[in-house]
């Protein structure tokens, strides 16, 4: 059977195409379609014309499922809808028009989605996944199971430009004192220190971004198959965000979409770069959808849905909480779920064998730019951030693993088993590609380059224009 | 409250128009803003030239051709190098922008005139776009202003050239405007009747286009119009960077396809064939009464979205409807002819040929 699942967000729709038979599932398309639903804002609500765009553009992706024969599309949202005061008139004029029913996604589910698409990272050494969102951030412990050990913080990107930026892009006085906040918040939530982790990954559609416009600054390419976001280069990277002359243009050739998230995004991942004292960062391009679907999959969440095929509804929509204690035998740290082939299983062991061998490389590397020879600490259970503070909540219950030796076959096995199964197909379609952004060209137009005549018309210009004052005694600052 | 307003890019119908809308809207509603006209476009911006628009300066120029405000071309990819005094175009019209101490400013263009103007929305500038373009290839928008007259215009022409083509036996090509997108191409050839419409986003075979002109000709036809936007290309070319197409055309000592295509017709018919290139005949002139209305309203809801504190946006219309879209969403997108569309289709299906089989 094949699945779409589509995820509104700030900076647009994105969307997968997947097809799931005798528990292997291949991704089919994965596409974005950006749109600034930002601007259409009024106040805290959605106007009508950022109601009628966002049903166009669902338009648009329900005639692409229909055309690859989508059974099941199923549509999340989560950080944008969450506090617009008109959900309901969203919900219901978007069901009206697409037949999609709104399942809404809340921070801690949105955390256990994405760690159900990430289990795989768990195969890295002290792995800790952070997804940067508008209104909220996850950080997962990849090495904990418990419910108290995973985190998501209550702020995001969107509460950080409401508070510091009064234009578009940060001052640097502006992202001082966005890093200032974030190293308190960062404090008094407990989230740990240098030697806690070793590597980063970043998700989220506003992480793929990043590294988007990273990879277009740096001309970094992908290692062995990973994005990967290198300090040096990334403070470099930052600076160049935060007064470089050319940094407007290169985010709108890239990430035209996330315009006013890139800079507080990077400030974000830097400061917990700084820290967790990483030398590099990998951004995985699987989140929500790929965890949302592989948990409905497991039978593990469920959705209203819309049947492509009936032209019906189906399903229910979410309870607002995560429910606990109603799913079947846990599977463990990165495996499929029951029913997963042993050939799958076998070539996951290869490739998350493969993953291990290469970090460890990294790892070598980041201790031997260590000058202190620092080891690593392996933290005693049950140690990390608790849920007790005031707005900050931990996420739902995520599954015990079967067996808990993080070097067990069987893990590697199944966290490269469950890499691979949201990774056949996934390697960049021809949409994906198409979807880059364009090159800036020369102008509009057929490129004839010439004047008009002035002539003696009525409010022509003057030949002498009055120059702008080069004195103003209104202050930047003021404006 | 200070408003400036700029026309960037290529001129065409309706700009004056949209001024007018514009200043007539903040004379009725804003009587204590001013308005500022900026001259040559972005030109004007960076040099930090502005002047005063009174009533009696847009009040009647609704029919006026042309831009009162001039305008010039500023490419996207040289706005951030440095220039020889070591600042970049967008810094000066940024700085500029602030000194003047502008609230808003009023950016009337086509697709690359909306980059730059987000860019200067990118750098914390209050502007709103209004899409202007004779090709109608702006993203997001279902019209732009100038579109229709330069079709009536190209109509105009091949209604003429139809006549000399009767009379003479004669294959005639008209070349119209559109450098990506071939929208004033299918629409004109369409209403003008052609029998071929070549089109950018369809390359063509020219053996294919000499077997039709011949079938014509074998059916009784007296003559055959063929409408080529001057950015078609032969299939032969498809698989060429665009600089290597002007590249081989240049040899040619041709800047377009269709006086090459002219001389394979001729020689490989036997026919007469003569083509015309309307140029800038399609740019000038009073715009027609349906790009008079479009402007006015976009020209009108622009303002409108001023006065409501709405920037970074450029309007468009959708469905019969004036709107507005982020300009952080059209920047940088354009709106080729689909060559599966309805349009082409419809086209098809009346025997309409478009160079490939």
């Amino acid at each position: 059977m094949k699945y779409a699942v589509i995820d509104i967000s700030s900076g647009g729709l994105s969307f997968l195409v997947a097809a799931a038979e005798d528990n292997k599932t291949e991704i089919l398309l994965k596409e974005r379609q950006p749109l600034s639903l930002l601007s259409y804002m009024e106040g805290k609500k959605l106007s009508e014309r950022g109601i009628r765009k966002l049903i166009d553009a669902l338009g648009g992706i329900g005639s692409t499922c229909e055309r690859l024969e989508v059974e099941r599309g199923y549509l999340i949202s989560t950080a944008l809808l969450r506090r617009v005061t008109n959900y309901e008139e969203i919900v219901g004029a978007v069901q009206e028009k697409t037949g999609l029913p709104i399942n809404y996604i809340d921070g801690q589910t949105e955390a256990y989605c994405d760690f159900a698409a990430n289990r795989c990272y768990s195969a890295f050494p002290r792995a800790v996944l952070v997804d940067i969102g508008g209104k909220s951030v996850e950080i997962c412990d990849l090495s904990k199971r418990e419910k108290e050990e995973m985190l998501f913080l209550n702020f995001g990107l969107f509460d950080l430009i409401e508070r510091f930026v009064k234009k578009t892009q940060p001052t640097p006085e502006e992202a001082k004192k966005m890093r200032d906040y974030l190293k308190a918040r960062y404090k008094k939530k407990g989230l740990p220190k240098e030697d806690h982790y070793d590597t980063l990954v970043a998700v989220g559609p506003t992480a793929e971004a990043l590294y988007a416009v990273y990879a277009e600054f740096t001309g970094a390419e992908e290692e062995g198959g990973e994005k990967v976001i290198r300090r040096r280069s990334f403070k470099r990277f930052t600076d160049y965000l935060l007064e470089g002359e050319g940094r407007s243009r290169l985010i709108l050739q890239t990430a035209p979409e996330r315009l006013t998230l890139i800079l507080p995004a990077a400030i974000l991942l830097k400061t917990l770069v700084k820290r967790f004292d990483l030398s590099t960062v990998v951004v995985s391009d699987r989140g929500v959808k790929e965890g949302f679907l592989r948990l409905v999959l497991d039978g593990r969440e469920e959705g209203a849905y819309y049947d492509f095929v009936k032209k019906e509804r189906g399903g229910s929509r979410r309870p607002s909480e995560v429910r606990a204690g109603s799913r079947e035998k846990p599977a463990a740290d990165g495996q499929m779920p029951s029913g997963a082939g042993e050939e799958e299983n076998r070539k996951g062991a290869e490739e998350a064998e493969e993953r291990k061998a290469g970090h460890k490389k990294e790892g070598a590397e980041k201790s031997a730019d260590k000058s202190d020879g620092r080891k690593a600490a392996v933290p005693a259970d049950g140690e990390g951030p608790t849920d007790a503070e005031e707005g900050e909540a931990a996420v739902g219950s995520l599954p015990a693993p079967e067996g808990k030796n993080k070097k067990s076959a069987a893990r590697g096995a199944s966290s490269g088993q469950a890499k691979k199964a949201a990774r056949s197909g996934s390697a960049r379609t021809a949409a994906e590609k198409a979807e880059a952004p364009r090159t800036a060209d020369d102008g509009e137009g057929t490129g004839r380059v010439g004047k008009t005549k002035s002539g003696a018309r009525r409010g022509r210009p003057p030949k002498k224009a009055v120059a702008a004052p080069s004195d103003s005694p209104k202050s930047d600052a003021a404006e | 409250m200070k408003i400036g307003v700029l026309t960037s890019g290529g001129d065409c119908p309706g700009l004056n128009a949209v001024i007018r809308a514009i200043g007539l809207y903040i004379t009725e509603n804003l009587p204590d803003a001013e308005l500022l006209g900026i001259p040559d476009g972005y030109g004007g911006l960076i040099r930090g030239e502005f002047f005063p628009l009174k009533r009696e300066d847009f009040a009647d120029i609704l029919n006026l051709g042309g831009t009162i405000l001039g305008t010039s071309r500023q490419p996207f990819k040289q706005m951030t190098r440095p220039a020889e005094d070591g600042t970049s175009r967008l810094k000066k019209m940024v700085d500029n922008y602030r000194k003047s101490r502008l609230d808003c400013l009023f950016v009337l263009g086509g697709a690359g005139t909306h980059k730059n103007a987000a860019l200067l929305s990118a750098e914390g500038c209050h502007v709103i776009g209004l899409p202007k373009t004779i090709d109608n290839d702006i993203y997001g928008t279902d019209m732009t202003f100038g579109f229709q007259t330069a079709v009536e215009v190209a109509v105009e022409a091949i209604d003429r050239i139809r006549t000399t083509a009767e009379s003479h036996l004669r294959t005639m090509l008209i070349e119209v405007m559109g450098n990506k997108a071939g929208w004033l191409a299918l629409h004109a050839g369409i209403a003008g009747g052609a029998d071929v419409i070549l089109l950018p986003e369809i390359p063509f075979s020219p053996d294919a286009v000499v077997e039709k002109v011949l079938r014509n000709r074998e059916q009784g036809e007296r003559f055959s119009l063929i409408v080529v936007a001057e950015g078609a290309f032969l299939s032969d070319e498809a698989g060429l960077k665009k600089k290597e197409r002007q590249f081989v055309r240049k040899e040619r000592g041709e800047s377009t396809v269709t006086p090459h295509l002219a001389e394979i017709l001729e020689e490989r018919t036997g026919i007469e064939t003569r083509a015309t290139v309307l140029g800038y005949l399609q740019r000038g002139g009073t715009p027609s009464a349906y790009d008079r209305f479009l402007a006015s309203r976009f020209g009108g809801e622009a303002a409108r979205l001023c006065a409501a504190g709405h920037f970074g946006v450029t309007v468009a219309l959708n469905g019969g409807n004036v709107v507005y879209n982020a300009l952080s969403d059209i920047a940088g997108r354009d709106k080729p002819v689909d060559p599966k569309g309805e349009a082409v289709r419809f086209a098809r299906d009346i025997g309409i040929f478009f160079g490939t089989k």
